[in-house]
This record gives structure tokens, sequence and C-alpha cells, in this order.
């Protein structure tokens, strides 16, 4: 038995080895994927005050601190019990798109593009986002952009960009100003030009990696994603709903707050990742897959015309299930290029400019015995 | 222009350190120029090379991996930056440190699985009894405190360390 081992696995968001198992004639008989980190933040906040979560557990990751600002926030509000202004729920879902711009950038082009440009046989030592500056500096410089034009979007609400302390519980810290909102709006353009012009790069390239889609995570699981009363999809709040994996509804309507009767978690001997899976069908039937893939999956459609459009191509040329792994590329340029046109389309709406973007506490009248 | 020879690492941390590192944005192309990443998350090596100028290390030590890890880049490398909270005092990951490591495990891995119920032991590397500052464990030259350290001040830093200069950081980052 022979063992081959990558270590670390590099160009991921986390810490990971894999160990790969070959028979005496070479044939792969195991595979085993470890993550070897672990922080223990669902122990060490245990007693804590709970507005203290959004910040704390924003340390989670700072590519995406965002997400979890927004989730434990969220988790805020419903233990305040408090509605929030109009113009706050529409500045959070302007920052989440705004992270989701520039994650989604970091992800295809630093990260994905050094594979899919310079070949996933290339010099390791040039198959990097440095070695792209060097050999297609226009992608590159496409890449840094975009990743730019989300990152400024989230400074100009928030005043940083990585564990932005402006999203808090009740709301965010303060009103969109509208010199930014312009600003936005005049750099919009250019950061969309990028986006179209790599997807339609992407979509003439992605026909060469026939045998990276043929074997790369195809496996069949379920799917599970958020989306609107109409069935679109949703970044920032909706109800879940879980496929299976020829695609039919397994459930839907599912709120966040019943998460423990429909979601459990498996513990493994060889990683640190805990395996989440839909409990009703159970451990290992029920593992599902999250993310840009696994959205187009569940989704409906974007609500936003260019995405729509590319969804539609996307189905007609990848099916109305994809399970190829390999695929997330795609769907992620495509959830780009929505995450540009909502931006455009929240900004639009000048009521994001309101002043009243957090929840007073309530007053509370009594008529006292006399 | 012989190439400065850069690393950069994560060990127990959440990359928003590398990320301001990114929020350079364009002036990355500067570093590219001057510089050979020869080891880090964004680049492919598998192996802490010998010879490196400088190394920037994000993170605390927590785990036995982290620890050898770090006793490696401080043999190889002439001068090591501790950035961000997690590298200069432990900050978020160092809030287990009341945890025993057991405890901790047994929350995550047994009370919070519903399947499995089992601690993770196969080809992952034990936790230290505490989450560590790297100057606990190795000399460190440079601190560069932050969570994160604003980009502004990473641009600095790395553009002095890249023209053999050590960086006055006196007024340009506090904790935090």
């Amino acid at each position: 038995m022979k063992k081959i081992t990558i270590d670390p696995v590099t160009r991921i968001e986390g810490h990971a080895k894999i160990d790969i198992f070959l028979d005496d004639a070479g044939q792969v008989v195991d595979t085993h994927f470890h993550v070897t980190q672990v922080r223990g933040f669902e122990k060490f906040t245990e007693g804590r005050p709970f507005y203290e979560m959004p910040s704390i557990t924003a340390r989670i990751c700072g590519i995406c601190p965002v997400s979890h600002l927004l989730a434990s926030s969220k988790a805020c509000d419903a233990i305040m019990a408090v509605t929030l202004p109009p113009a706050a729920t529409k500045l959070r879902e302007l920052v989440h798109c705004a992270q989701f711009v520039q994650s989604h950038a970091l992800s295809f082009f630093h990260l994905s593009a050094p594979d899919l440009l310079l070949g996933f046989d290339s010099d390791p030592a040039h198959r990097n986002v440095f070695g792209l500056i060097e050999q297609n500096p226009e992608m590159a410089k496409a890449g840094v952009a975009l990743r730019k034009f989300g990152q400024q979007i989230i400074e100009g609400l928030a005043k940083e960009r990585v564990h932005p302390s402006w999203i808090v519980p009740g709301g965010v810290n303060a009103p969109l100003a509208p010199a930014v909102r312009d600003r936005i709006l005049a750099e919009l353009p250019a950061a969309r030009a990028l986006a179209d012009k790599a997807l339609a790069f992407f979509k003439t390239v992605v026909d060469q990696f026939q045998e990276e889609i043929a074997s790369f995570g195809t496996a069949p699981t379920m799917f599970a994603g958020m989306v609107d009363e109409a069935g679109g999809l949703q970044w920032y709040d909706g109800r879940l709903k879980f496929k299976d994996a020829e695609g039919a509804v397994v459930s839907e309507g599912m709120q966040a707050r019943d998460y423990a009767s429909f979601i459990g978690e498996a513990s493994l001997r060889e990683s640190y990742l805990k395996a989440p899976y839909y409990k009703p069908v159970g451990y290992p039937a029920g593992v599902y897959r999250v993310g840009p893939l696994a959205r187009l999956n569940v989704a409906d459609g974007f609500g936003t015309p260019a995405a729509d459009r590319e969804l539609a191509e996307f189905r007609q040329r990848c099916g109305s299930v994809v399970h190829s792994s390999f695929h997330y590329h795609y769907a992620r340029l495509i959830e780009l290029l929505h995450g540009l046109e909502k931006i455009e389309r929240l900004l639009a709406d000048r009521s994001i400019l309101d002043t009243h973007v957090r929840s007073h506490a309530g007053v509370n009248s009594l008529e006292a015995s006399g | 222009m012989k190439k400065i020879r850069l690393a950069t690492v994560w060990l127990d941390g959440c990359a928003g350190c590398h990320m301001s590192l990114l929020d350079i944005d364009e002036a990355i192309l500067n570093v590219a120029a001057r510089a050979e990443v020869v080891y880090g998350p964004l680049v492919d090596a598998q192996e802490f090379p010998k010879a490196v100028d400088v190394t920037l290390i994000e993170g605390a030590v927590s785990s036995q991996d982290d620890l050898e890890k770090v006793n490696n880049i401080r043999k190889r490398s002439k001068l090591v930056v501790s950035l961000g909270d997690c590298a200069v005092n432990g900050n978020v990951p160092a809030m287990r440190n009341q945890i025993a490591p057991r405890k901790l495990l047994e929350r995550i891995y047994i009370e919070g699985a519903q399947e499995g119920k089992v601690i993770p032991t196969s080809g992952v590397p034990a936790l230290l009894r505490q989450a560590i500052p790297v100057h606990q464990v190795v000399k460190v030259d440079l601190h560069v405190p932050g969570c994160p350290p604003p980009a502004s001040a990473i641009a600095y830093v790395v553009g002095e360390l890249l023209e053999g200069r050590m960086p006055n950081l006196a007024g340009k980052v506090k904790f935090g």
C-alpha cells in the first residue's frame, strides 16, 4: 500500500491535508480529507453576552466575516425581538452583495485561475496569483480590481474592510453617505465590464476541462439554499430549501431558527471539520452541498436580468441539476454578476440613504396603581 | 535585481491578516516585482524552503503542527514578523485557553454532534494545552498588531522590508 500526502492543500480558505492510498496495482483504494484546524468557538463563547457574538464570530473567517456578522446579528435581532428599519435591511443586503463580489473574485482569480489559466500541471513554482501577474496580467488585474470593488463598498459603508464592526444587533451603525453611494454607482460599469469579460472568457474555455468536469467531486448529493417566497435566490434572508440529487424538492419553507430539527452534524475520526447532514434522511445519505452550485440548483432564478440570462445558458449547457463540483467555478461567476446587478438595484432606491438604520429600544407604557 | 524571498504563513488564524495584505490592491503588483513568494496559502510549495528572507506569520500557535512549523520557519528565515493580534498575543484563538482541550473537544465532537460522536484523532494534529503567541515559541523580529492590521500598515511594513529597512510602526498600528 502506497500513500501520497498533499500537505498542505494550498489555495483554499482554510487548513487541510489529503492522504491518498494506492494498492499494489497503483489504484486508489481510499482517500481522506483532513481538516487540521479547530478553534472551539462553540465552546469558548458559552456564557458570554449575546451581543458580543457578532464581533467574536466574525473572527471565524477574515474572507467572509460579513456573512458571520450578519448571521450573528440576525440571531441577536431575534433574541431582542426587534424589527429592523427598512434602510438597515437594505444596507445589510448591500454589504452582503459586496462581500459576495470580493469573495467570489478571490476564489476565482487568486485561488483557482492559476489552475484554469496556467494549467493544472503547470510548474508549481509559478502556479499561483504571482505567476498569473507575470503570464496573464490582464486577468490578474481584473481579479484585483473586482476584489477591490467589493472591498471598497464594504469600506465605504463600514470604514473597515475586514471584521467590520458596523454590522450590529438591530441594524447597522451608520447610514450610507450620499457621496459613497455616488462613487459606487460611478465605478459599477467598470466592475460590470470585468465580470462580463471573465464570464465570457470562462465559457470559451470550460469545455477544455471535460475530464475534470466528469471526475471532480461528481458524487450525487442533496443540495440546500435559501430562497424568497417566489423561490428566487436569496443571500440575506429567506427560507431554506432542500433538493435531492435528482432535483426533487425534499423540503422547503424551513426557518433558520428551527435548524436543530432538520440539520445535524456528524463528527469524523479523520477531520476537525464536522459533516452537516439533513436529519430526516440521516447520515450519510442526507449530506447536502451548499454554496454557488447548490444555490443555482435550488433556486428558480436570480431575479436580475443578466444573471438570469446566464443561468438559462448554464442550465442548457450543464443540466437542471448539476453535480460536477468543477461547475462551482461557472456558478460562482454568474453569482458575481448577480451581486453587481443587485448592488445597482439596491442603490437605485434612494430610501437606502435613510438615516434611521438601527432599531430603537422599545418604550413600554403602564398605568401604575395609585 | 535579485528578488527578496518572501513567505507568508497562516497558523491558527482566520485569514483576515492575509486579506488585509491583499487589501493593498494594485500594490500587490509592486510586491510581485520585488519579491518571490516561496511559500504560503497563496502558492503551491509543499515544504517550507531554506534561506527565506522574510516570513509573515498570521495566527496563534495552537496545535502540535503549528509548533513544529513555527520552529522550522524560524530556522529557515532571516526575519520573522508576527502579523496580527493572533500571532502577537493569541487574540481570539486564545479564548479557549481557560478550557482543558479534552473538554473543548468533547463539547464540539461528542455533545455537539448527532452522529459519529467521536473525537478526531487520525491525521489531525493534537491541540496544545493553550493557543499561544508566536514570540512565546521563537524569537520574533517585528510585531504588527491589529485585527487585522490596516492594509496601509502592511503595505508600509512589506515596502520597508523589501528595501532592507526595519519599519517604524509608531502611530501606525494598534490592537483590535
